[in-house]
């Protein structure tokens, strides 16, 4: 008999669920607006796409078997506050890439993140059968990099300057979760 | 004058794809799962001629519309025999860095052209391009290629543990990464 938590994507204050398009494209375009949020997402100038062009968007990743995306569903209120996708998942590919988001800024540094990030883990490890996972953060993002650290990435260097945003450059980190690792912690 | 060579090194040229006489070399060198690796962004394994010529379109395509690669064939200059391929790709124009890729298909070159291939794709990234800094991933099982970018002044700057999986045992995965400003502080100290 397996555990409840083995069975679906639920961890102790999220859960992980598909992406809707249509449900969704209207609330991850509207984050985009927060300039903030933008600028940590990824290296790409920060732009803004309309809800029907983020809806094409997410609907190009319906059944598709390299990445998995999810949106994370707030327990307490059943609302979306977050998205997190596995890429990069190829037949011979035993490393894949993680990327998270908590668009909901109320939500920042209260561990919805960390724990949405336990889950997606557990799934990469349990059932994709991944030997490791690896995620990029912005030297830029402290608070990232301790959410990263506290669920057990470790970190495994840095691309120097390697961002050039606001006027300076900034670091790219690297850090990474091995299967041994993750069965420890 | 600007007249430094872009695309000739000490015993290679670079050329664009020959759609016509590539396919069935590359086809031949790909019966070399290690050289496959670097051609197919799919499963591992020899590709026909006609998936070659599909890879080629895809890079051409990619080239063509995103501005995002820089694709060269490498041929021995002495005979324009086909060996492999050099890239840069991955670029980001905003952050003006990219990924430097240089593949060797010809055991008889392999681990003796990498030194200068790479120290030509560095002139062209930085003199060219005039990218920020220049990055390469290259396998722990690959070590004539690491020593060639040791060589070459990068450094290392990440080690992704046991990111890649071949011949039935992991290797660690590492990222070299060199400045432009550090790379023509070297070229003017040769110059001297």
């Amino acid at each position: 008999m397996m555990s409840d938590n083995r069975e679906n994507l639920r961890g102790k204050m999220v859960q992980l669920v598909p992406v809707e398009a249509e449900r969704d494209a209207k609330l991850f375009t509207e984050w985009h607006r927060n300039s903030e949020y933008s600028r940590l997402l990824n290296g790409s100038p920060a732009a803004l796409s309309s809800a029907k062009s983020t809806e094409k968007w997410l609907e190009k990743n319906d059944l598709s078997t390299d990445n998995v995306f999810f949106a994370i569903k707030n327990l307490a209120d059943q609302k979306i506050i977050g998205e997190i996708a596995l890429e990069d998942i190829k037949p011979f590919c035993s490393n894949v890439f993680v990327g998270i988001s908590i668009g909901e800024a109320a939500m920042w540094g209260k561990g919805y993140g960390s724990d949405a990030m336990q889950i997606i883990l557990r799934y990469a490890f349990s059932l994709l059968n991944v030997h490791r996972v690896s995620l990029t953060v912005f030297g830029y993002n402290p608070r990232a990099i301790r959410s990263y650290e506290k669920v057990g990435f470790q970190h495994e260097g840095k691309l120097i300057d390697w961002l050039n945003r606001d006027g300076k450059r900034w670091d790219l980190h690297f850090m990474g979760i091995l299967r041994s690792e993750w069965e420890k912690s | 004058m600007i007249n430094s060579p872009l695309f000739e090194t000490k015993s290679c040229i670079l050329t664009e794809i020959d759609y016509d006489l590539d396919p069935e070399r590359d086809s031949i060198l790909s019966q070399d799962l290690r050289y496959a690796r670097y051609l197919s962004p799919g499963l591992i394994k020899p590709l026909s001629k006609s998936e070659i010529k599909k890879i080629y379109e895809k890079i051409e395509k990619s080239s063509e519309e995103k501005k995002s690669v820089f694709h060269f064939a490498v041929r021995v200059k002495r005979n324009n025999l086909l060996i492999g391929f050099v890239r840069i790709h991955w670029i980001s124009w905003n952050n003006a860095t990219a990924a430097l890729k240089v593949a060797i298909g010809d055991s008889d070159y392999l681990g003796k052209v990498e030194g200068e291939l790479i120290s030509i794709m560095a002139e062209y990234a930085f003199k060219e391009l005039n990218l920020y800094r220049l990055d390469c991933y290259v396998s722990e099982y690959e070590q004539g290629m690491e020593q060639a970018l040791i060589a070459a002044n990068f450094s290392r700057e990440v080690t992704v543990r046991e990111g890649d999986f071949m011949a039935n045992q992991y290797w660690d995965r590492y990222i070299y990464g060199i400045s432009g400003e550090l790379w023509l502080k070297n070229g003017e100290k040769n110059d001297e």
